[in-house]
Order: structure tokens, then sequence, then C-alpha cells
């Protein structure tokens, strides 16, 4: 058989097995301590292996095609003041250069963000390995990982490629009913293809290289030694901090768009605005296309030639750097079916790691296992940190005055409060899950669930009180700052109070799991009972604090100091501090 | 006329600073099965890799049905079956699906080909699996269901790399039938091992590798001649061969030191 015997036909064929192969490999390692759970679903129901795929497609396509609301919005706008003796061009002009360079701006970050967890699969070596021992050449399983990857992207990039130039049509010719010449609309379309195709090759090229990144820290999770480690944790930090700073860039093209389209609300003076574009113009990524089209929307005559020159230069660089690029991504698509490269790697390595076997106190170990778990599977990073940096970008937007209607400091601090009630849950959810993963090989260990349980206390006691406090100090310079700050205080302990209700009803209620054992009381009789009493804690609690904070704050925290009493012997009741609380499940 | 089905000639395989591969030389023939012998490291799954031609060679040749790896590795891939130590292949697929693609992939008659799968499924006893998902196989029932899709094709090379690793008894035994059928109809086997009574049982004749270098080759009284030890088992004819005999003599001790001193319990 020769080289040239499988068609490109037949090897987009079979990049289907590869892509369907890469996006499970990706979902179980997302899946970490839960693989188990994950296997046997995938067991039952193979179709759920596409799902998350297909559902990430129409997301990204769903976004996508919603922000191109800002060139369209920009044009319409365009259009309609233009005529109007105190609109000038060089305002219209900054506004379109802006909206279309943060349309262009925003399609990479929306890929990023939504792409990058399934696309490490198929950016990963293990889908090529098996395929490279079947009867293909070198350049087919190349060929192959390359339709993997377009299979992965196919919806996302039709919806890139398609978006802008219909957005465009709409937005030029709407206002004066297809009035428009069919010369005028062939050149718009021609230039806004020539930016589109650049930005969107230089977007996937740039999910490619990002992706392999991802994959390549996933690859490496043997590798334990300290910059290994250090890495990984790195580049997952990396990772949630970009989707913290993503959908705090998203949250403020909503609200900040409608100010950019209102020409009474000039929040530049047209001299600065005029400096702006001629010097954003020339900047390749992403202003240069965005101030090229508008440019031409407006009339290349009508905007100052500093700006057309600029934009046609900036555009020809991007067309460059998509090309540098898009090449860079095509030789990384390469490397990833080369099984050289990964040997060559875990072999150089060999260093000698010094022998000692370091003994620490129970509750200490526990603590370590979990801190180690969690920092090595990004599912679980994301457990702990994502509620915590969620609420924390919010109280940023508001302590930068990002949000239109103006709602108050007691507003925020309610959102706050009750989103550290979710947050405490969800890392409840995330430090038991460890638990139940088959990693976690302590089932042969003689376990003491105390000191389980309280290696796990201080991820949840930690965690959220540093969240409230750090969105509570963002807002300092807000009116009556010091009264929001002892009255957040004064909440905190009821923070504790909830978390270790719930992580105490976890146990009680879900304790035992279908798929493996973990956490469970030991001694499990009056179990009603102890529900109960935790129950009646909280609801103490939520009536008895707002009837506490009424009279006075002290009395509140007498309130909190009682539960958290009471709470303390249900857990002395649910583990006992005896020698009998050691068992062998 | 092909005279050996393997020559590798003193190939070199270095890894940055490491010599994975260091001036090995063997040739397997027609109709043998043929042991990698070896310690952990020494070199086995990086030779068997250049013989796929999954690896680039530094220095040194390799053919395979007097062909090249790094020139006709369609053609070597089309007349060899492979079996990894971890199994490769997909496990998003189930059995059924990995046997359709693995035959469609090669064009294999259907009609053939199942009766020949029903057959092996039988032997291995795996028939119960065919429609799981190959993710939630056992560690055996993967490595069995890897085994049966290299040899759907009857290849006229088997490369196994450490085949029996999870492998119930009976299993282990039927696959080393297989092997054995395999080279009485005039197949050759490559069969990478670090076990030794496995080598021992199934290899016509044995490469010993140590640090990527080819120590003795031979049958199992050219091994023991070579070794000064005639009647000794695999084992000690591997230490003697390794200079590795003195060594272990002397961690026995030590270890027997340490249990004699009493351990922290």
């Amino acid at each position: 058989m020769t080289e040239a015997e499988y068609s490109n036909k037949e090897l987009y064929k079979i990049s289907k097995r590869v892509f369907t192969e890469s996006i499970f490999h990706s979902q179980q390692q997302a899946a970490g301590s839960n693989k188990a759970k994950f296997l046997e679903r995938v067991g039952k129901k193979r179709e759920s292996i596409g799902t998350q795929s297909i559902i990430m497609k129409i997301l990204v396509a769903f976004y996508i095609v919603v922000f191109t609301a800002m060139p369209v919005l920009s044009f319409l706008q365009i259009n309609i003041v233009s005529g109007i003796p105190l609109v000038e061009e060089t305002w219209n002009l900054f506004v379109g250069g802006f909206s279309v360079s943060g349309y262009l701006l925003l399609q990479p970050i929306i890929l990023v963000l939504f792409s990058i967890t399934f696309t490490w699969g198929f950016l990963s070596k293990e889908p090529y390995t098996w395929i490279s021992t079947l009867p293909y050449s070198r350049k087919d399983v190349s060929k192959i990982s390359f339709f993997t990857f377009l299979r992965g992207i196919d919806v996302q990039m039709i919806v890139l490629f398609l978006a802008l130039p219909i957005g465009t049509i709409i937005g030029i010719n709407l206002p004066k009913g297809m009035g428009i010449g069919l010369a005028e609309n062939f050149l718009m379309i021609g230039v806004c293809l020539i930016v589109n195709i650049a930005n969107t090759v230089f977007n996937l090229s740039l999910t490619i290289l990002l992706g392999r990144k991802m994959a390549k820290v996933m690859e490496d999770q043997e590798e334990n030694n300290r910059m290994a480690n250090f890495i990984r944790i790195g580049s997952m930090l990396i990772y949630l901090i970009f989707t913290m700073l993503a959908s705090f860039a998203i949250q403020m093209a909503i609200t900040k768009l409608p100010l950019l389209y209102d020409p009474a609300n000039q929040f530049i003076s047209t001299q600065s605005a005029d400096i702006v574009n001629k010097v954003l113009s020339f900047i390749p990524f992403p202003f240069a296309g965005g101030y090229l089209l508008t440019s031409i929307v407006i009339g290349v005559t009508k905007v100052p030639l500093l700006v057309v020159i600029g934009s046609t230069v900036g555009t020809v660089l991007q067309i460059g750097l998509a090309i540098l690029v898009f090449r860079k991504a095509l030789q990384t698509l390469q490397d990833i079916t080369l099984i050289e490269s990964k040997t060559k790697k875990s072999r150089t390595r060999k260093k000698t790691t010094p022998i000692e076997v370091r003994v620490f106190k129970p509750t200490r170990a526990y603590m370590k296992r979990d801190l180690a778990l969690i920092t090595r599977e990004l599912q679980m990073i994301t457990y702990m940190l994502m509620p915590i940096m969620i609420p924390i970008t919010t109280a940023l937007a508001y302590a930068l005055d990002m949000y239109l209607g103006k709602t108050g400091i007691p507003a925020m601090v309610l959102y706050i409060m009750s989103f550290a009630i979710f947050s405490t849950f969800f890392i409840i959810i995330g430090i038991t899950s460890i638990e139940t993963g088959g990693e976690t090989i302590t089932s042969s260990l003689p376990i003491n669930i105390r000191d389980q349980i309280k290696a796990k206390m201080p991820f949840l006691f930690s965690t959220v009180p540093l969240m409230v406090l750090v969105a509570i100090l963002l807002q300092f310079k807000q009116a009556h700052f010091m009264d929001v700050l002892l009255m957040t205080v004064v909440q905190l302990p009821a923070i504790f109070i909830i978390g270790m209700s719930g992580l105490f009803l976890k146990i009680l209620l879900f304790g035992k799991f279908k798929y493996k054992y973990v956490i469970e009381e030991v001694k499990t009789k009056y179990k009603e009972i102890k529900i109960i009493s935790i129950l009646v804690i909280m609801l103490a609690l939520a009536v008895g604090f707002i009837f506490t904070m009424m009279v006075g704050w002290w009395l509140a925290l007498v309130l909190e100091g009682i539960c958290l009493i009471l709470l303390l012997i249900i857990f002395n009741v649910m583990f006992p501090k005896k020698s009998d609380n050691w068992m062998t499940t | 006329m092909v005279n050996n089905i393997v020559e590798v000639s003193n190939v070199v395989k270095t890894f940055g600073d490491v010599r994975a591969v260091d001036g090995l030389s063997f040739v397997v023939k027609p109709g043998e099965i043929f042991g990698l012998l070896g310690p952990n490291g020494a070199g086995k799954t990086t030779t068997v890799k250049l013989i796929l031609g999954l690896l680039e060679l530094d220095a040194g040749d390799i053919t395979v049905f007097d062909l090249l790896p790094s020139t006709d590795e369609m053609a070597i891939k089309q007349r060899i079956g492979y079996v990894s130590e971890e199994p490769l292949i997909y496990k998003s697929m189930t059995p059924k699906e990995l046997f359709d693609f693995t035959s469609s992939i090669r064009r294999l008659n259907p009609e053939d080909t199942t009766a020949k799968l029903q057959r092996y499924l039988e032997s291995l006893e795996a028939e119960q699996y065919y429609d799981k998902l190959i993710a939630t196989l056992s560690r055996g029932n993967k490595q069995k269901m890897q085994v049966i899709a290299a040899l759907l094709h009857e290849p006229k090379l088997l490369i196994m790399d450490e085949p029996l690793t999870g492998l119930d008894a009976k299993s282990a035994k039927v696959v080393k039938e297989i092997l054995e059928l395999h080279a009485e109809n005039g197949g050759s086997v490559i069969f990478s091992t670090h076990i030794l009574e496995v080598a021992e049982d199934v290899c016509d004749r044995i490469c010993i590798i140590n640090e990527g270098k080819a120590v003795a080759t031979g049958t199992m009284d050219e091994l023991s001649k070579l070794a000064d030890k005639a009647g000794a088992d695999l084992e000690e004819i591997f230490l003697k061969l390794t200079q590795q005999d003195e060594s272990v003599n002397r961690i026995i001790s030590n270890l027997r030191k340490l249990t004699n001193n009493g351990g922290n319990r």
C-alpha cells in the first residue's frame, strides 16, 4: 500500500473516531476524581460523550452571534446619525472603530473561554498514539490531527467567518432600505472578508496554541517535581484568572455598550477621540481591521488620511501575524502526532529525588493529600476557586462603577453574602468529592474520620470568608464603608455555621455513595435527630439573626456563638474523640 | 525471498543525554518467537518503537521484511500486529467498533474476519464484553481486545510488548498458545518482556538487553553455555550475564540485616 491510498475524504471520515476519542479523553481528564461516575454514565449512555462538545459549540456560536450586535449597532448608528450636524465624523469613527475592534477582541476571548477545556483533548498526544501504530503514514496521521481539530471547531469557524460580513450587510443597508449601491456593498464585504479571515485564522491558531499548552499541562501530570507542580498549578490559575477577566470583559461590553452609542454621551472630547483613532488604527490586532472597516462604512474621504493609511498598514500586518501564528499552529498539530517528543521529555529528566519519609499528624496528612488532589485537577481547582472569583469580579465591577443601574451598597453586600452561602455549598461539594475518586486509595487505610473532617475545615473556613472580605474591602471608596465592614464581620461567623451545617448534612444525608464509600459519621445512631438539630440551628440562626441585628450587633454575635457551640457538640457526637473512631472501610 | 524478518544492526537511540539503545543488534527469523528480555528501562520498548518506525534512529540500520521503517512504514505496518504494554486502543469505542474500525482500515474480508473474531473472543472468554465501552473494561479485558485486534489481519510479524500484563492465568495460557500456533504457521513474534519465566516458557531465542545493549542472544542452551551455568534456569543465566548476581546477593544480605534489626512495628 502506498501513502497516496488514503484520500483526504477517507482521512476526514476517520478523524470522527479520533475526535470522539479526544472528547472522551478530555472529559475523562476533567472528571478528575469523579472518573468512576463518569465511566458509569458514558457506559450506559454513550451519546453523552458528544453532548458536551455540541453544547460548547452552540454556546460559542451564540456568544459570537450576540456580540455581532456591536458592529451592527455601530454601523446602524453611523448611518443614522450621519448628516446630523452635531455628530462629527471623528466621533463616528471612534464609536465604529472601537466597537468593531472590541468585537474582534471578544472573538478569541469567547473561543478560549468556552473551547479550551474540550480542545485540549484533541490537542494531546494520547488519541494519536494508537492510530500511529496502524497502517497510516506520518503524513496521514498529521492530516488526521488537522481534520480532528476542524471537527472540533467547525461550527465556531463557520459562525466566525459569516457573522461579521452578514452583520456588516445588515448594519449598512438597513437604515437606507437597501438603497446602497452594489459596488459599495461589494467593497465593504470584500474588506470585511479580508479582515474577518485574517482574524478568524489568527483566533483559531491562538486556540490551537493555547489548547496545546493546556494539554501539555495535563500530559505532564505524571511529573511530580516542584517545578512541574508549579507549572501545573500556575497554568490552571492563569486559566481561571483568564475566565474571570473574560467574564469581566463580557460584562463590561454588555453594560458599557449603550453608552458608546449614545451621541449625547461623548465621554471623551472630539480632539482626544481623533488622537485615539489615529494611534489605534496602526495597531494590527484588533484595532486596524476595525478601523479599516469603519473607515469604509463612513467613506474613506470623510476620515483622516492617517487613519486610512494606518488601518491599511495595520491590517496587512495583521494578515502577516495571522500567517505566522497559523504556521506555528500547524507545526503544533504536526508535533502532536510525534511520539518522539513525549518520550524524549520523560527520558531526559532523569533526576534523583532524595528519599525521605515525612510523618505528619493525621489531620495535616489529610490536608496535604486534599491540597495535592485539588491542585492537580482543573475540576477540583475550579470547584474551589470559581465560587470565590465570580463574586469578587462582580464586586470589582461594582467598585469600578460599572453597573448602569445603581443599586446601592446594601444590595451589593446582600449579593455577596448570598453568594457566600452558594460558594460554601459549592466548596463542600468540592472537598467531599475528593473522596469519591479511585485515586484516593484510602479504603485500605485505618481512617480516623474525625481527622479527615478536621482537615477539610480550613479549606471551608478560609476561602469563603476571604472572598467576602476581599469583595467588601474593594468597596472602600463607597459611603458608609466602615458600617458595612462591621456588618460583614459580624456576619462571618454565620458563614462558618452555614458551612459546618452544610458539611454535616452532606455527610449525614449523602455520606455513602452509590459509587464509592466515602465520608460517613462514626456514630450512625439517631441520624434523624442530628439532621433535625442542624436544621433547627440553621433556622434559629436565620430568624434570630435578623431580630438580634435590630437590637445590636453584639447580640447577633452571642447568637452565632451559641449556634457554633451546638454545632461543635453535634460534631463531637458524630465524630467522637475516642480511639473507637478508627475504622477500616 | 526474505531471509530474516527483522534485522537490527548497531542501532543507537538517545533521548537527551540518555542512550536508551546503544549499539543493539539482532535478527528475527521466520517462524520463531524471539524474546527481548531485560529489566525495566533496559530499552525494550524503545527498540520495539524503532522497529515499528514510530521513532527515528540516531545510528545503525533496521530492516523489517527487507524494508526500511523510515521510508516504508505503511507497507511494514500492514504486515505487523502490535500489542503495547499499556492498551493504546480507543477507550471511547466498544470492542465491536474497534474490530470494525481496524478491519476497515486494514481492508479485511468481513466473513473471514468475523469467523476469526468469534474464535478469538471465545478462546479468551471475552464475548460478553463485545458491546461494552472499552474504558469500562478491566485492564486484562482491555488487553485481550488489543491482542485480538492485533491478530485479525494474520500479520506476518507480531510485536508484543509485555502482552500478558493484566491477563488471568487461563487467558495468558491461551495467548501463549496463540503465539506458538502463529509461529508454527510460519509467522514470527517479537516478544518483549521482563518476566523471565514467560520468556523461558514462550521464546525460541532470547536477546538479553541491559542499559540499551545486547548482553547475549541465543536459545536457552546457548545462553546457559555463555553464562557457564549448565542446567540453570533463565533467572540465574540472566543475572550472571547482566553481571547482576553479585549485586543481588548484596541487596538480599542488606535486606536480611534490616529485617533482623527489627522494623518500627
